[in-house]
């Protein structure tokens, strides 16, 4: 019986650790970047990666300054920002990357409201959401050889969005088209 | 504890005899089962233990008749004596809805862990943020603009070139006639 008891623990020890180290992953806003990132050769020229509670930190820091920075932090578990430029050849097999993550996305019940394929320009954005927020932004854009993938993670709030983009210069998302 | 082994296997023949007579717990029940399932010699050492146990068994149904026995405990204060705690099924079973207990929270965990963070590193952590921040208003006021100049090529432009075009167009026939 005692061997049945330390297993047990052991198993949930194990079960612990497991999902501590995965615990963003399963969060329903993440999308796993990484995939796109594996394939690209060139320098990645900007990678910002920002956890809760650093985020949370932040907002604090942040709250006497600028309130609306500090309101749309707070609800938020992870930034992440990818900057790279690539080859010809190899922005072919990211627009393949994106376009298999693409139907990934759609799978998974993200909305997307804006998918732009022109000459120079390849974007799609994308909306996870909640029952009365928004759980997850994702934005891939290719314009020229520079390719910016970003996915935000947590509650975010688009009247605080709305609110920053006059000092980030982000367009309200409700101005967007919404594509199907 | 008899600690004796068969000649033909290894299997514990203090464990054969609890298996007979039902004394086993459940884990080891069944291990022993599925050992008696592939050795003919254990079977037959526990059948000999069953033929034993089932005539004690019988011997030991044969008990007070209830009204008697009611006016022995009546007349000697006795009580009926409680059930002794079965300790290896309490912690069994406590073990086994912690690890539920675990997996289901885990499920769906709130990914704020107690770290320390030094102020230089939540006021970089903050410049970091503003930085994506601004990347995003770039990435997204190009892609407003590209969706905006789309939206008036095919709601505006492309609609009124045709509009003119038809309108001209009876004069364009007419001044060529």
């Amino acid at each position: 019986m005692k061997r049945i008891i330390i297993f047990f623990i052991i198993g949930f020890m194990s079960t612990l650790g497991v999902t501590q180290d995965k615990t963003f992953e399963k969060l329903p806003g993440f999308v796993d970047l990484e995939q796109v990132l594996n394939i690209q050769e060139g320098e990645v020229t900007t990678e910002i990666e920002i956890k809760n509670p650093l985020l949370s930190l932040v907002a604090n820091m942040s709250e006497a300054e600028d309130s609306d920075l500090a309101k749309l932090l707070r609800g938020l578990e992870l930034i992440k920002v990818y900057k790279f430029e690539s080859s010809e050849a190899k922005l072919d097999n990211i627009k393949q990357k994106l376009e298999s993550l693409d139907s990934q996305l759609k799978k998974n019940k993200w909305d997307q409201f804006v998918k732009i394929r022109e000459k120079d320009q390849y974007s799609n954005i994308y909306m996870m959401s909640g029952d009365s927020t928004i759980n997850g932004l994702t934005v891939f854009t290719i314009d020229g050889n520079e390719t910016v993938l970003i996915n935000i993670v947590g509650d975010i709030d688009l009247s605080s969005i709305g609110k920053m983009g006059k000092k980030f210069n982000i367009p309200e998302l409700d101005t967007l088209e919404m594509k199907n | 504890m008899i600690k004796q082994k068969n000649d033909r296997c290894s299997m514990d023949q203090d464990r054969l005899i609890r298996y007979a007579y039902g004394d086993l717990p459940l884990f080891a029940k069944l291990s022993t089962l599925r050992h008696l399932r592939k050795c003919q010699t254990c079977r037959a050492i526990v059948g000999q233990h069953r033929i034993i146990a089932n005539k004690l068994g019988k011997n030991r149904k044969q008990s007070l008749p209830p009204h008697i026995l009611a006016e022995v405990m009546s007349r000697t204060g006795a009580q009926n004596r409680t059930q002794p705690i079965p300790w290896r099924t309490v912690f069994a079973t406590t073990a086994i809805i912690a690890v539920v207990t675990g997996w289901m929270v885990l499920e769906y965990p709130t990914p704020h862990r107690s770290q320390q963070y030094s102020p230089a590193e939540v006021s970089q952590a903050r410049d970091q943020v503003e930085k994506a921040l601004g990347i995003l208003g770039v990435v997204m006021g190009n892609t407003s603009q590209s969706v905006k100049d789309d939206v008036l090529d095919k709601e505006v432009v492309n609609p009124l070139e045709k509009s003119v075009e038809k309108a001209l167009q009876p004069l364009i026939d007419g001044g060529s006639s």
